[in-house]
C-alpha cells in the first residue's frame, strides 16, 4: 500500500519533468512516556504518517512533504516538490549531478520478538515505574528521577525514478534517567540509558535495573564534587567521551557536505596525516542493533562500514549520491532523514574509535597532573574552525597515576587536528552508547564508541 | 476545524472522560537553504494534526490520557480518543490534577500574522538569497557563504469541555548567514541571525553582510591567557545561556520538582538590582506571542526577576492549581529547551517561555553600546557561545567555548580570540550584570524568543 502510493508520486514527478526524484512515505506508531518522581507527565501514543519527495530539476532541489497520504494531497505534494526545484532552478549556478547506483528491490525487517505495538502501554509504564523505584531507592539523597520511554515501529518505502524500491519495518526502543542528587544545598544529576533496534524483548536482555541504579550512584558520587581546575592537562576521556568527541570533532568534519561546502578542516587532507598513528576512526551503518544502523539510507543506495581514519591517515568522507559524484568518490549510503518530512543529508550512522593496546591502569600510570573525564552531557562543533567543546558529566583530578577528587561540571574544548595529534594513547576497552545527533533541523539515531583515550595539553574548563 | 475538535471532546465525555480536551496545530513552511555561496533546495512543508487529552476521574484524582492522530477524520479521532481513555484507565490518578483550562475572555495580540509570509512564493526567496549571495561574495577572502531564508505559517485551535474555543494564526521569518573566510593560512568564521514574526527582505542584506564582515575581523586571531576579566555577551550568546539555564530554572514544574537553585527563592534579591527579567507574551512581531497558551488560557506579562528580586515563576494551569495561583498562560507544546523536533499536536502541554525579556532594571544601568565597551579595561565580547546545552540546568552549572569573541583593551575590541572558555553558574552570573547597552535585539528560539540587549558581566574567568 505504502509502496504503491510512492510509486504513484515518483512516477507523477517524472511526468511533469523532474530529471530524477526520491520519495519516502511512512506509518510510524509510537510511544512517549515520561516520569518524575513516580509521576507521569507524559503518556503519548501517536500515528504519525505522510510523505517526502525530493525532485531534480535543472540540476536543483526541490523538496516537500505532507502529513497525509491522501491521493489528492500526495499529487499536491509532488507538483510543489517540482514547482519549488524549478524556482530553485534559477538561480542555481553549479548544476547537481549524481552518480549512478544499481537499482535494488529489497525488504528490510529488523528481527523482533516481542513487537512493541503488541505490547500494552500499561507494561511499558510498569516498566517506567519499576525502574524509577530502583533509581530513588538507591539513596536518600536522591532527590528526584526523571525517567523516559520512547519506542516506534515504522513502515517505511523508499522509492528512486532510478528503480529502487525498498520496505522496511524498524522496531525500536529506549529508556533513559535523569537521577538527581542533593545535599548540603548542591545538586547534582547523571543520565544514562538503555536502547537498540529491537522490540521489548531488549529490557529483559539489557541489564536495566544496574544501569539505572548507576545513574543514581553517580549523581550522590559527585555530591562531594569540587570546582574544576582551568587550564591545560593531560585528560583521560573515558569510552562515552571519546566516543563523542569521534562523533562531534572528526565524524562532522568526515561529511562529504562539509567538506565540499568549505565546512571542514579536513577539505584536501584525503591521504594526509591528521592525528597520530595509533588513532583508527570508523563510521559503521552495518552494527548489529546499532542505534544508527541501516541497511540502506534513505537515497536506497545500500550502506556499509566507512574508514575514516586509518593510523592517523585521513582515508575516507560520508557521501550520500551528490557528493560522491561530485567528489568522484564511491557512494556509501550516507544519506539519512529524520523521516518522510525531511529531505535526506549527509549524515553519521555508528561512529568509533577503534581499539588500542592499553590498558585504562597504564594509561593512567605514568599521568603526575591531568583529568579524567567521563560521560558527556553532550558536545558541539564547528567544523569549518575545527574546534570542539563538550562537557564531562563526572571528571576526577589525576595525580601522580592516581585518580583523586571528583571534579564538577568540567567541560574540554579544544583543536580537533592538534588533539588528533595528541592522542598518546588508546586503550582496548571498546564501548558503546547512543544518542542523537542534530543537523540541518533534524535529528537522526547515532551510535557513538571508543575505548579510553589520553590527550596531552588539552584544554580543560572550570571554576576554580 | 472547530467542528472536529467539538466531536472529539463530545466523543470523549460519551466513552467516559470526566473532561477532555482537543488541540489542532498545522504548520506550513518554506525555506530556501544557501550552501557554498550556492542557492542549494527549496523546501516546503506542510504538517497538521490534532492532540486530545482526557481527563477520567477515578478515587483519589484524575488519570489523564493523551493521543493524537495527524489523520483528520472523524473517524481516526474517534479511535484516538479510545487510546488516550486507554491510556488514561492505566494510569494512576493525580491527586494535584483539577481541571483542564476554564474559559476565561481571550485578548488579541497585534502584529504576530504577516499576510505576505502567508502569500510568500518559494520564487521570491530564491530570488532573495541569490541577491544575498552577490551581496556577500564581494570580497575575495570569503570562501564559504552558508545560510537560510524561512518562513513559516501557523494556526491553532483548541477546543475544551469547560466551553473553551478559540483559533488564531501566526507567521514567522528567520535569517540565517555563516561566512568563511581565509587569507594567509589563516580562517575566520563569522555569522548572524535574525528572527521577527513579519517578513524583512533589508534585514537580509544586513544579516548576510555582518556575517562575512564577522568572518573578516575574526582572521588572524589571538590565544589570550586564563584570568578574571569582564564579560560583554551579545544577545545572541546570552540567549544559548539562558535557553539552557535560567528559562527551565524558572519554569513552575521545575521548581516544583525542586530541579532549580531558585527553589524558595521567591521575594528574594537572586539578581543585580540592575536586572529586570519578564516573560511577555504580547510584544508585537515577537515568535513568542500569542493570545491564549497551549491550554486555552489568556496570556499575559509575567515579572519574573524585577530589580533583582524574584517575584514569579512560570506556571501552566496544572502548576498553578498545585500552587494555588493562577495560570501565567505558558503552557505549551513544544518540550521547549529540551530541544524536541516534534510537531506541537503530538506532544503533552507542559511550560515554556513565550518573549523572555531581559532589560536594565535601573536607568543608570542603561547605556549606549559604545559607553559599555569603552567601560571594560580588560574582558573580552562575545557574540555567540558553544556548548550551552550541555548545562545542568537543575544546578545552573554551564561551561561553554566562546564563540566569534574579541578582546577589549582599556574600552576598545582590539582582536579576536583563538581560543576561549567561561564557566560557572547562573545564579552567580546574574548577580555580577552592571550594565546594558542599547542594542536590544530578538533571538528566537523554538517558538519563543529572548529579547535583550548587550549585557556586561564583571569578574568572569575566562580560560584560553
Amino acid at each position: 500500500m505504502l509502496l504503491n502510493t510512492v510509486e504513484k508520486a515518483i512516477k507523477l514527478a517524472i511526468d511533469l519533468g523532474a530529471e530524477y526524484a526520491d520519495a519516502r512515505a511512512e506509518q510510524i506508531y509510537s510511544t512517549s512516556i515520561r516520569l518524575t518522581n513516580e509521576r507521569f507527565e507524559q503518556a503519548i501514543s501517536g500515528l504519525d504518517q505522510g510523505i517526502g519527495i525530493r525532485a531534480l530539476y535543472g540540476g536543483a532541489w526541490g523538496f516537500s512533504s505532507t502529513t497525509s497520504l491522501e491521493p489528492k494531497h500526495v499529487k499536491t505534494v509532488v507538483e510543489t516538490a517540482f514547482k519549488t526545484a524549478k524556482a530553485t532552478s534559477k538561480a542555481v549556478k553549479e548544476k547537481v549531478t549524481l552518480c549512478e547506483v544499481k537499482p535494488v528491490k529489497d525488504h528490510v525487517k529488523i528481527k523482533v520478538r516481542q513487537p512493541l505495538t503488541q505490547i500494552g502501554i500499561d507494561k511499558k509504564l510498569k516498566l517506567l515505574l519499576h525502574l524509577s523505584k530502583i533509581v530513588r531507592n538507591c539513596s536518600p539523597k536522591i532527590v528526584s528521577a526523571n525517567l523516559s520511554y520512547e519506542d516506534s515501529t515504522s513502515q517505511k518505502a523508499t522509492v528512486t525514478s532510478e528503480g529502487t524500491q525498498i520496505r522496511t519495518d524498524t522496531s525500536r526502543a529506549l529508556a533513559a534517567v535523569t537521577a538527581v542528587a542533593k545535599s548540603a544545598g548542591k545538586i547534582t544529576s547523571c543520565r544514562e540509558r538503555v536502547g537498540k533496534l529491537a522490540g521489548f524483548e531488549l529490557f529483559e536482555k539489557a541489564k536495566t535495573d544496574e544501569i539505572f541504579e548507576r545513574a543514581a550512584k553517580r549523581a550522590v558520587g559527585l555530591l562531594g564534587a569540587k570546582p574544576a581546575p582551568s587550564g591545560r592537562y593531560t585528560v583521560i576521556a573515558n569510552p562515552n567521551l571519546a566516543g563523542v568527541f569521534a562523533h562531534e570533532a572528526v565524524g562532522h568534519g568526515c561529511e562529504a557536505d562539509h567538506v565540499i561546502s568549505g565546512e571542514s578542516i579536513l577539505e584536501g587532507k584525503l591521504g594526509k596525516k591528521v592525528g597520530t598513528e595509533i588513532v583508527t576512526i570508523f563510521d559503521d551503518s552495518t552494527v548489529e542493533g546499532g542505534w544508527g544502523t541501516q541497511k540502506y539510507d534513505d537515497e536506497g543506495v545500500p550502506t556499509k562500514k566507512r574508514l575514516l581514519i586509518e593510523k592517523g591517515i585521513l582515508k575516507g568522507f560520508i557521501h550520500n549520491k551528490e557528493t560522491a559524484a561530485k567528489l568522484d568518490m564511491q557512494p556509501n549510503g550516507g544519506a539519512r532523514a529524520q523521516n518522510f518530512s525531511h529531505r535526506p543529508v549527509v549524515r553519521m550512522s555508528n561512529t568509533y574509535i577503534a581499539n588500542g593496546k592499553y590498558t585504562f591502569e597504564e594509561m593512567l600510570k605514568d599521568i603526575d597532573k591531568g583529568v579524567y573525564l567521563k560521560s558527556t552531557r553532550g558536545g558541539q562543533v564547528d567544523t569549518a574552525k575545527g574546534t570542539f567543546q563538550f562537557n564531562a558529566e563526572e571528571a576526577y583530578r589525576i595525580e601522580k597515576g592516581k585518580l583523586t577528587a571528583p571534579l564538577l561540571d568540567v567541560s574540554l574544548s579544544g583543536i580537533t587536528l592538534e588533539t588528533l595529534h595528541n592522542i598518546d594513547a588508546v586503550a582496548k576497552d571498546l564501548d558503546w552508547n547512543l544518542g542523537s545527533c542534530g543537523k540541518s533541523s533534524q535529528s537522526v539515531p547515532v551510535g557513538t564508541a571508543s575505548p579510553h583515550i589520553r590527550i596531552r595539553n588539552a584544554l580543560v574548563g572550570g571554576r576554580a | 476545524m472547530q467542528e472536529l475538535l467539538k466531536y472529539a471532546v463530545k466523543q470523549a465525555e460519551k466513552k467516559g472522560a470526566s473532561q477532555a480536551e482537543a488541540f489542532y496545530s498545522a504548520e506550513n513552511r518554506l525555506r530556501t537553504t544557501i550552501e557554498k555561496k550556492q542557492v542549494k533546495i527549496s523546501e516546503k512543508k506542510y504538517d497538521a494534526g490534532v492532540g486530545i487529552r482526557v481527563a477520567v476521574k477515578k478515587t483519589g484524582g484524575y488519570s489523564i490520557g493523551f493521543a493524537y492522530l495527524t489523520s483528520l477524520t472523524k473517524e481516526a479521532a474517534a479511535k484516538t480518543v479510545q487510546q488516550a481513555l486507554k491510556i488514561a484507565s492505566f494510569k494512576k490518578p493525580d491527586k494535584d490534577f483539577k481541571s483542564f483550562q476554564e474559559c476565561k475572555p481571550s485578548k488579541t495580540v497585534q502584529r504576530i500574522f504577516d499576510k505576505t509570509i502567508a502569500k510568500l512564493e518559494p520564487e521570491t526567496i530564491v530570488d532573495l538569497a541569490n541577491d544575498l549571495i552577490k551581496t556577500a561574495s564581494t570580497d575575495k577572502r570569503i570562501t564559504t557563504i552558508i545560510g537560510g531564508i524561512s518562513s513559516r505559517t501557523a494556526k491553532v485551535a483548541i477546543a475544551n469541555s469547560l466551553g473553551v474555543s478559540g483559533e488564531f494564526n501566526t507567521s514567522g521569518y528567520s535569517l540565517s548567514a555563516y561566512a568563511v573566510a581565509q587569507e594567509a593560512n589563516s580562517t575566520g568564521v563569522g555569522w548572524d541571525e535574525y528572527s521577527n514574526c513579519y517578513y524583512n527582505e533589508k534585514e537580509a542584506y544586513t544579516i548576510f553582510k555582518n556575517a562575512t564582515r564577522n568572518a573578516l575581523k575574526q582572521l588572524h586571531p589571538k590565544a589570550i591567557k586564563t584570568e578574571k576579566m569582564d564579560l560583554l555577551i551579545q544577545p545572541q550568546a546570552l540567549t544559548e545561556i539562558l535557553a539552557f539555564t535560567l528559562v527551565p530554572e524558572m519554569l513552575a514544574n521545575n521548581v516544583q520538582k525542586q530541579q532549580s537553585p531558585f527553589v524558595g527563592k521567591l521575594n528574594q534579591t537572586i539578581a543585580a538590582t540592575s536586572l529586570s527579567v519578564t516573560d511577555n507574551a504580547h510584544v508585537p512581531q515577537a515568535l513568542g506571542s500569542k493570545p491564549f497558551d497551549d491550554e486555552g488560557c489568556p496570556t499575559q506579562a509575567t515579572k519574573i526577576i524585577y530589580k533583582g528580586i524574584l517575584k514569579n515563576f512560570l506556571h501552566n494551569s496544572y502548576t498553578a492549581k498545585k500552587d494555588k495561583l493562577k495560570s501565567t498562560g505558558n503552557s505549551t507544546r513544544s518540550l521547549g529547551v529540551l530541544g524536541s523536533l516534534k510537531p506541537k499536536y503530538s506532544v503533552e502541554p507542559v511550560i515554556g517561555p513565550t518573549n523572555f525579556q531581559v532589560s536594565a532594571g535601573t536607568k543608570s544601568a542603561r547605556n549606549s553600546y559604545d559607553d559599555v565597551v569603552s567601560e571594560v579595561k580588560n574582558g573580552v565580547i562575545t557574540k555567540g557561545v558553544v556548548g550551552a546545552h550541555t548545562a545542568n540546568a537543575p544546578s545552573g552549572e554551564f561551561s561553554v567555548a566562546l564563540d566569534m569573541a574579541f578582546k577589549i583593551e582599556n574600552g576598545e575590541i582590539t582582536y579576536p580570540i583563538k581560543q576561549a572558555m567561561i564557566g560557572g553558574n547562573i545564579q552567580d552570573f546574574i548577580k555580577n550584570i552592571t550594565m546594558f547597552a542599547d542594542d536590544t535585539t530578538q533571538v528566537g528560539f523554538e517558538n519563543a524568543s529572548v529579547i535583550a540587549p548587550t549585557i556586561l558581566v564583571k569578574n568572569v574567568t575566562v580560560s584560553g
